[in-house]
Parts: structure tokens; sequence; C-alpha cells
């Protein structure tokens, strides 16, 4: 609960004033059976017009009174707890920008956006409805009773006897539906995922001609759905009516009572009026209880996920050296494992070294670390031992921001962002002009922009253009090559493009005045080739380092990979 | 970005349960106007009256309840006769009898409640039920094309909320809509009946209902849609920034990200403030008024019973009804508003019921028994969007058992033309002939059994390894399906895991490598048996171990068989019989790879660039 206490203690006093208003909103509204019975008891029973008027007008104050009440309670509670949820949302965003990589790791980007979403909307409705009504259930609930019993005692132990079976019926009826409601969600995920797969293989349906199949698939999760919807919805709808009959047992039984004791002069007809009153209100009040109970449940399962989001690890703090630097890249004895991995060392003893401006490719089947390399070297992560230098530093005494800003990668996924094309690419430097922006777009082979209809001003994201993975890839490239910063990496950058284009890119990239230490990671033999240094792992450790052709002679790995991707395999057969 | 790519990143809205406690705010929540209203709703009735018998019975115990409801009050009223105030004594058989009736009526409200409860439950459900059957059935029919165009997440949400929305507003809505109405019409005729004085004083809440709902009603609708707007603005900042969050860092972009975010964030925080201020006036407002007609009632009751003696009684059963008044005229009110809003869905459901099918099989149309498996294209022109051609007169021929490669830069047409072969569209002109039979004379059912497919997505289902590889050819027996496996060089791995061909596998990959699905999808297709196979090869991220297994049981697979590859590794390209170089819509060149090597032309180029001149 400690979240909520946070945003509490710096709105504790419109939130303690909307209490004060719901509560005596509530008292207002609990007033009136009583104004009511007086009007009929005093008023009308007495034959007393003047008395009809006094409490008349009595009971017009208090409504008046309420409604002032409820609207001053209204205004604040949407206000703060609007303005709450703004301040959560853009607290947890902050917190998530600012991750570490290892609390990316270990809250998957699909919870994070959950997180961020639905959560937050969860937790802003529970305060929004504690402001609002969850507050004036119980009060009412309870003040009904309360004021029950003073009005006529004995009366009032219906009341309670009421209360007792409703409650009980409430309780089973919850307890009945919960275990019926999961069996309907998980139902529901089935027909979900039915659906989704069909879509996503909806070509290979068709060239398999399975429709038969797909729609008995769907027929038995469909059915499922349909029983278990049923089933689940049948206990409330069942109960519900027995609760309507409870309550209206119980108003005969009070009524029945209630002239027993006229008779004994112990109750008068505006009560046992007022007492039906409380009674309907009391229901009302019950039911609204459970609905609380409901969403407090989902609410307590909203909150642990985000305090637990809080409660992460930031980034690493930018308070180090800064030196200019030129790109000289150091691997010395290099260990790391992933933190939330099964811990197994991603990189092992990993040792080599580039001089400025020359090229590296890194090359080795999936799950060899190559893209773990870079994701060091622009230190997302600390290593477990051995050191990495550039130009003779180490990344950890340098300023993180510093660093980085050195540094420019084009990522296997392009990871584009809503924005023009040339938004996007100045990402690089968001200072460039649009001459630079065209050269880093030349480079990447990206020269297809112009010819879009808006060019460089096309929007890229939901609603815009849509380009191919190719096209994204060069995207991404062409916004790592505006950086122009000392060290250029290239992660599987290429993997959409056919071998033109990319020797094109890869001609571009070297023919440049800069010369940028090149990191090209690949799987493709036929990339690798051209740098001039090739880093061959496997497993995590270093199986090779070298120029094609002292690898092609040393290394066996790289000659088996040479082999499979580039020669024809019928006399392997 | 990367919304649109078949994986994991497609985020699917799921059928939701109804969120409780939607009176109030959510009442004015803005739904899509429907563009054909009436249209709409008769369609919809014509579908609720496949249960007609059942859902008259229900109506008419809802009917039947409202009435008994609206009696209750009036009994209660009259049983408060039986107090004989000046005497301070109760007629106590005139009670008790009264009593009885009441709780008479209450038990019969209790068992029709119950039975309409179950009867409603039960329709709602299966319209629901048949609905989704339909739709399911219906995009089995569409063509390629329908998917092409739409993203999953729009189609599933038709699916799945537009449905639910149907079932439960309409089903719901309609049944408080009658008892409503009733309730109104039923109290009202009772309180005419009493005193008509006093009905009158209670019906003045009508109209200052009625204008603060309006007023009320279009403020916060307009709130609330500029609250959903920003909200998914918003959305969308938070998931693109989140997945890209490496990027964010890489780039150093973390405060200009946070601006933008700020901007959003706090358009959101006003228009939501403003929506909830305006909705939450609701309530409070309609309290005050009812309260002012019971206070009126009450004023005018207590003057007419001093003055002409009217009983008690009646004065009471006024007050309860004055207070019954108000709340069924608000429900209707707010009804309006969900009704469109299930409307506008049921719209969006109906555009799928009656989107275009895929032409039907033509009454003579041929069954293709033994294919062999002989392909011809015949100057073959087509495009997606009848503007941008995509295929300029392509004609070939490939003779059964051929294995062809297609090569090209992206976007050249190698896709398109396997997407024609197996018919997912028809060519704008020209003929593509099976075995010498045009493709467009056979029945689509037999055209499919002519080919296996191993795409780039290799598109697994959720269910065991067996059914996986069972799955074009449900007869298949284990034997024949372990036979398959091992063909093609997924049998090994397979007997290693930890449940062998029962291990469960999900269409999103989780616990099987990206090379070890592909196995499986080759598997799948050796079982298949096709004359025709069409690959799409992956460049995927697999170790050398597994790639050279996928190579050789490609072999395996391809040998007797006609190919139709979409190569990337020039290891594959160089094993085809023949190479179709496909440039701007056009075979340009076609050939083996030797006789290609030797012309020097497009695919020399493609090769050297690749390999640097190292070509064997």
């Amino acid at each position: 609960m400690n979240l909520y206490y946070r945003y509490f203690r710096k709105y504790w006093l419109p939130f303690l004033a909307a209490i004060f208003c719901v509560t005596s909103e509530a008292v207002c509204d609990l007033l009136a059976p009583t104004l009511m019975s007086n009007i009929i008891n005093m008023g009308i029973a007495e034959q007393q017009i003047s008395q009809v008027y006094y409490w008349g007008v009595r009971m017009l104050l208090v409504t008046f009174l309420g409604a002032c009440f409820a609207v001053a309670r209204n205004i604040l509670a949407s206000k703060v707890s609007q303005r709450m949820g703004a301040d959560l949302r853009y607290d947890l965003f902050e917190k998530i920008i600012y991750f570490s990589e290892q609390s990316v790791d270990k809250i998957e980007s699909g919870s994070l956006i959950t997180r961020m979403t639905n959560d937050t909307s969860q937790v802003i409705m529970f305060v929004n409805g504690i402001m609002r009504i969850f507050l004036k259930a119980p009060i009412t609930c309870i003040g009904s009773i309360v004021l029950a019993g003073l009005l006529n005692f004995r009366l009032s132990l219906i009341i309670y006897g009421m209360v007792a079976i409703v409650a009980i019926l409430i309780i089973i009826s919850m307890k009945l539906s919960y275990p019926r409601y999961s069996v309907f969600q998980k139902a529901m995920d089935r027909v979900n995922t039915v659906v989704q797969e069909y879509l996503i293989g909806v070509r290979l349906v068709k060239a398999f001609g399975t429709c038969q199949q797909e729609n008995e698939k769907f027929e038995n999760a469909n059915s499922n759905l349909m029983q278990s919807g049923i089933a689940a919805q049948m206990i409330i709808t069942l109960i519900s009516p027995v609760i309507t009959l409870t309550v209206g047992f119980a108003t005969v039984i009070v009524i029945y009572a209630g002239s027993r004791l006229f008779a004994m002069e112990l109750a008068s007809p505006g009560d046992i009026t007022a007492f039906t009153v409380y009674m309907a209100q009391i229901l009302t009040s019950l039911v609204m209880i459970t609905n609380i109970f409901n969403v407090f449940v989902r609410t307590k399962a909203s909150t642990a996920r985000i305090r637990e989001v809080f409660e992460c690890e930031g980034d690493f703090a930018g308070n180090g050296v800064i030196k200019e630097l030129n790109g000289r890249i150091e691997f010395e004895n290099v260990t790391f494992a992933y933190p939330n991995g099964s811990g197994v060392p991603a990189i092992k003893d990993l040792s080599f070294c580039i001089e400025s401006g020359q090229s590296l490719a890194i090359i080795g089947p999936t799950g060899s670390g190559k893209s773990t390399v870079a994701w060091l070297l622009l230190r997302f992560y600390d290593i477990n031992s051995g050191k990495i230098l550039i130009d003779g530093y180490d990344i950890r005494d340098l300023d993180v921001e510093h660093l980085r800003r050195n540094i420019a990668v084009a990522p296997q996924k392009p990871m584009l962002f809503s924005g023009s094309v040339a938004e996007n690419i100045r990402w690089g430097n968001r200072n460039a002009d649009d001459e630079m922006v065209r050269e880093a777009a030349a480079t990447a082979q990206a020269d297809f922009v112009d010819r879009m209809k808006d060019g460089f001003d096309s929007f890229l994201g939901s609603g815009g253009v849509n380009i191919s993975g190719g096209q994204k890839q060069r995207i991404s490239i062409a916004r790592a090559l505006l950086k122009n910063s000392p060290i250029l990496i290239l992660d599987d950058a290429t993997s959409a493009l056919d071998s033109i284009t990319e020797a094109k890119v890869r001609e571009n990239i070297i023919g440049r005045k800069r010369k940028q230490t090149l990191i090209i990671i690949t799987q493709r033999c036929s990339t690798a080739m051209f740098a001039d240094r090739i880093l061959v792992l496997n497993n995590g450790e270093k199986a090779g380092f070298g120029t094609h052709q002292q690898l092609l002679r040393d290394c066996e790995i790289y000659r088996d990979i040479y082999r499979t991707q580039m020669e024809s395999s019928r006399e392997a057969l | 970005m990367g919304r649109n790519t078949a994986g994991t990143e497609a985020k699917m809205p799921a059928i939701g349960m109804a969120r409780p406690g939607g009176g109030g705010a959510g009442r004015f929540a803005p739904g899509t106007k429907p563009k054909n209203a009436k249209g709409t709703l008769m369609r919809i009735v014509k579908i609720y009256m496949r249960w007609g018998k059942s859902i008259f019975l229900a109506m008419i115990l809802t009917a039947a309840s409202s009435l008994i409801s609206v009696q209750i009050p009036y009994f209660v009223g009259k049983a408060f006769d039986a107090f004989e105030l000046e005497s301070g004594t109760v007629d106590t058989e005139m009670l008790l009898g009264h009593l009885l009736v009441i709780a008479v009526l209450h038990a019969a409200n209790w068992l029709i409640g119950s039975v309409s409860g179950v009867i409603i439950l039960k329709v709602s459900h299966k319209l629901v039920y048949t609905l989704r059957k339909e739709l399911f059935e219906k995009m089995q029919r569409l063509p390629l094309g329908f998917f092409d165009t739409r993203s999953h997440g729009d189609t599933m949400s038709r699916i799945t909320n537009d449905v639910d929305n149907i079932s439960s507003t309409i089903a719901q809505t309609t049944t408080q809509l009658i008892s409503s109405i009733l309730t109104l019409i039923g109290s009202l005729a009772v309180m005419l009946r009493l005193n008509l004085t006093l009905t009158f004083v209670v019906l003045m809440c009508i109209p200052l209902v009625t204008i603060l709902t309006r007023v009320i009603a279009s403020r916060s609708r307009s709130y609330f849609s500029e609250q959903q707007k920003n909200l998914g603005v918003l959305n969308g900042i938070i998931e693109e920034n989140i997945l890209g969050l490496k990027m964010v860092k890489a780039f150093g972009r973390q405060q200009d990200v946070m601006k933008q975010f700020r901007e959003v964030n706090e358009k959101l925080n006003e228009s939501s403030t403003n929506a909830h201020i305006w909705s939450g006036y609701l309530m409070p407002l309609l309290n005050v008024i009812n309260n002012l007609i019971f206070t009126v009632t009450a004023i005018a009751g207590g003057i007419l019973s001093i003055r002409r003696n009217i009983p008690v009684g009646t004065v009471v059963t006024f007050l309860s009804y004055s207070k019954q008044f108000a709340h069924p005229l608000n429900a209707v009110a707010g009804m309006f508003n969900t009704i469109q809003s299930a409307l506008a869905g049921a719209e969006r459901v109906f555009e799928i019921l009656d989107s275009e099918e895929e032409p039907a099989d033509p009454e003579n149309a041929e069954s293709l028994d033994n294919p062999k498996g002989e392909v011809v294209f015949e100057n073959v022109c087509f495009s997606y969007n009848k503007t941008v051609p995509v295929l300029k007169n392509v004609s070939f021929r490939v003779k059964a058992g051929e294995t062809v490669a297609l090569v090209g830069e992206t976007g050249a047409g190698k896709t398109t033309v396997v997407s024609l072969l197996m018919r997912y569209y028809d060519p704008d002109s020209g003929r593509i002939l099976i075995d010498n039979k045009p493709i467009t004379d056979l029945k689509r059912s037999s055209l499919r059994k002519c080919f296996s497919v191993v795409l780039q997505d290799t598109c697994l289902f959720t269910g065991t390894i067996m059914d996986n590889i069972r799955y074009a050819r449900q007869d298949a027996t284990d034997e024949e399906v372990i036979r398959a496996a091992k063909i093609a060089r997924a049998h090994d791995f397979i007997i290693r895991l930890p449940n062998g061909y029962n291990t469960m596998v999900s269409g999103a990959a989780d616990n099987l490598s990206q090379g070890q699905r592909q196995l499986i999808a080759i598997a799948r297709a050796v079982l298949c048996d096709s004359p025709v196979l069409i690959l799409d090869e992956a460049t995927s991220s697999v170790d050398t171990k597994t790639e050279k297994d996928i190579q050789r049981a490609l072999l395996s697979l391809m040998k007797d068989r006609t190919s139709f590859l979409i190569a990337h590794r020039l290891s594959t390209i160089m094993d085809a019989d023949r190479i179709f170089v496909i440039s701007d819509g056009r075979i340009v060149e076609s050939g083996n790879h030797e006789s290609l090597m030797n012309r020097k032309g497009l695919y020399y180029q493609m090769v050297i660039s690749q390999t640097g001149n190292m070509a064997s």
C-alpha cells in the first residue's frame, strides 16, 4: 500500500475533503427516510399541514445540501484521482525509460506495457472509486442499520436477520462463481489462441486445404466457451432473484411485526415505511460492496505489479570520466552471464582487439553471443570478469552517456518510431541539417525515400506509410550513420536486403571519409568475408580470429559455415 | 512499428469479461456511431428470431415481472390502510390478507425472475456462439486479399469484442428497456387510478430528467471521445518506446521521450478530468430531482390528505412510486447510448459476413486425381491493387519433378508467382495450368491437395508435435508420422525431448528453437506428400548442424517432386534444376547455375556480390 501512500501524501487535503463530502452526502441520504417518516408521522397522520411543511422544507434543504456535497465531492474526486493517475503514469514511465537492461530482462516488454496501461488504469479506477462510491456504500449500509435501530430497535432485529441472510447468499455466490470464472477465462484464452493462430497461418490453411479441421477446432473451443460462460453466470442469475425475494419477505415481516408493535403503541406507520426504505438502501449497498470486493481483488494484483516495477534497478548513472575516443576496442578475458538467465555464461573468457578504423565481423550461430558483444560495448550490462577497453580506458570508468554518444548501433530489429522518416534518422543527431540526413540515407541505399509521396516527411508508424522490412533496415542504418560516431555496430542489420544492395551499403560505409571502427555482426559468410578481421564465436567462446583466408585454413567451424552456406550440398548427401 | 509482422509483436485484443459498475460514467462513453442503424437493428432482430420461442417467452415473463413489481407498492399502501390511526388498532384480517398477496407476488416474481433470467442467459450465449461460428466459417471462404489488407488485431476485435458487445448489451438492454417501460406504464396506471393530482406532481420529473440527461450526455460524450483519443496516442507512445527501449538508451533519447509523454499525459488528464466531472453531475442531480419530487408529493399529499381525507396509505403509496419513477427514465436514457455502440459493433461484424468470398467452384469443376505436378504459366499479368503491375507477362513451363529456384530483389515478384500458383489470388490476365488443366477449372479443395508448403513463418499451432506434423493429413498413422519425421531429420531431436512426440508446442516460439520448428514444418510437408512443394526459405538463425540437417531434409523432400523455392542460400540455389531470375515482374534469366554464370548477367552479379569471386 506504500504506493497509494506516496500519492495520498501529496494530495491529502483534497482527498480528505472529498471523503468529508462523501460522508456528509451519505449522511444526508440517510436522513431522508427519517425525515420522510416524520412527514408521515407528524404531518399526515396528525393532519398537521404545518408539520408537513416543516419537515418537507427540511427534507429539501437536506437534499439540496446533499447534492452540493455530492457535486463538490465529484469535482474533488475527479480532479484528485485523475491527477494522481497522471502522476503515477508519468513516474512509472520515467522509471521504465531509465531502466537497466537487467530490469527489462526481468520484466518483459509485453508485461511492462500491460503494467503501464491496464494496471495503472485499474489503480486509477480504484482510487476514483474510493472517492466516489466505495466509501458511500459501507457508510450508507451501516448508517441505515444504525438509524433503523435508533428508529425502532425491535423492528431493526428483523433487518439484522435479513442482512445476515443476504450476506451469506452473496458470499456463497462469490465462492461458487470464482472457480467457474477462471474456467471461463481459460476458455476465452483458448478461443483467442485458435483465432489468432488461424489469422497468422491462414496461408498455410489455404495451401494445405485444412478448412474442415480448423472448423472443428474452432467449434470445440467455441462451444466450450459458451458452456463455461453459461455456467459461470448461472450462479448469479439464480441467486440474484433469491436475494430480492429475501428483501421482499423481510419487508412483509417488518410490516406484520410493525403492526403488532403498533397495536402495542411501540411503532408508527411512519416508522414502518422508513424501514422499508432502509431495507432497500441496505440491499443496494450490499450489492455495491460485493462489487467493491471484486474490484479490490483485481486492484491488489495490479498494485503489486506496479510496485514491482518501481522496485527495479535503474540504468547506470552518468558520472564518469569524459575523454575523446577514437575507437580502438579491446576485450580482455571478458566473461559475462545474463543476470536473469540460466547462469550459463553468454560470453566466456573472450579476448580480442581491433584498431581504430578497422572493420570486424563477428560470425557464429544463434546463441553464440554475437549481439551480447554489442550490448556489453554499450554498457547495457556490467561484465562479470575481465575488462572492456576503448582507447585504453575501461568503459566502467567512462561516463555512460558519453560512452553511448560515441557508439552508433543498427540493431537486428530496426526499431523505428512514430514520426517522419527524417525525424527517425535524426535520432542519430538532432542537430543535423537536411543535407546531412540525405547523405546518411544515400549511404544506406535508402533512396527509395525520395520516391515516396511525401519523401522524407513521410510518416512512419500506425496509420502511416507501410514500408517493407528491408526498407526499415536501411532507415535504421541511416540513423546510425548520421551519428557519425567513432564506433559503428551493425547487428545483422542487412538480413532483409538482397545481396547486391547489401554489397553496395557495405562499400558505401567503407568508402566514407571518416574512418569508423566498424563491427558487423552477421550469420552470413558472404558478409563476414569482407571485414579486416573476423571473430568466430561458438557457445560464447572465441573459436577463431583472423582474416577470411586465415580462418578458412585454420578454423574448422568457420570452414563448416562457409561450406554449408556457399557450396552445393549435393555431394554431401 | 512491426505491428503487422506475423509474430509475437501483434497484440490481439482478447475477449474480455463485462466490466462491473458500468453505470454512471461509462454510460456516456462514446460508441462509434452506426452508419445504418435501422438496417443493422433489423438484421440483429432477425438473428434473435432464430430463438423466437424462447425470446418470446422471456419477453412475456419480463413483462409479467414488471407488472407484478408495479403492483407491490400498491398493495403495500393498502396494507397501511389497515392501520387505524385514531384508535391505534390494526385490522389484522385485512392486513394479513394484503401481506399474503404481497408475499405471493414476491414469490411469483422470484420464480419468473429466475426462469426468465436463465432463458435470457442461455439465449445470449447461444447467439454469441452462433455469430462466432458463422464468422469463422465465413472467414474460411474469404480470399487472401481480405486478410492481407486488414490488421489481425482489427479482425480479432470484431470476432471477440464486437460480438460480445452485441450479445451482452442488446440482451440486457432490451429486457431492461422492456421492464423499464412497463414499470413506467404500470406505475402510471396505478397512480392515475389512485389520484390524479398527485400523479401530475410525480410526472413533473419527466421534463426535468430529460433536460438534465441531454445536457450532461452531450458534454460528457465529447470529453470522453477526446479522452479515448488521447489514451490511444499515449498507449502508442508507451508501446513503441518500451519495445524500442534499447534504441532509446543507445541514442540517449530519454529526455525527449519523457517530454513527449508529459505533453500527451497532461492532455489526457485534462480531458478525463472533465469527462468525469461532467458525467458525475448526473447521479447527484437526479437524486435532487428525485427527492424534490418526493417532497413536493409529500407536501401535496399531506395537504390533500388533510383537506380531502385521502387515506394515509395512498400517500405512502405515491411516495414509493415517486421514488421508483426517476430510475427507469435514467436507465432508458443511458440505454440509448449503449445500443448505439452495440449497433456500431454489429455493423463491423456484418461487414465481415458480407465480404466477398473467393470465387466459387464453377459447375463443372474437375477434380485432380493423381496429379503429377507439371506447372505452366501462360502470359500471366497481375497487380495487387490493380494499379501497380507486379507481374508482367510471365510465362514458363516446369516439368513434373523439377526443382525451380526463384531469385531476385525484394519485391521483384517471387512470392507473387507462388501465391498465384496456389490460387491465393487470380491473375489479371493469362492462365495457370497444372497437368494441363487451368486451375480455375479445378475444385479448390482438389487444387489445394496438390501443394505442401514450408514458409518463412513456420506457423505451428498449439498442440503436440505429433498433431502438428499430422496437420495436413489427419488420417496418417503414428508410424507414418515418425517415418516423415525421420526423413525430415527431426526425429532425433524429438525423441530427445522430455515428452518426445507428445511435447506440447505453442504458436509463440518458446520451447523450441527456430531451427527445430523448421524441421517440424518440413516433416509436416513430407507427410503431406503432395506433388508440388512450395518452399520459402527462412534465413533465420540456425546453428550449422541444424542448418545441414535442414538442407539434407529439403533435398530429400525435393527429390521427384516439383518444387518452387524462393531461395536465399547460395547453396540451395546452386542445387536447383532451373533458376528463374525475376526482376521487376519479369523472368529475365532462366537456366541452371552453370549456364547462368557463363552468361555473366544479373545472376552472375548477384553471386559475385555474395561470394566475391570465390564461387566454385
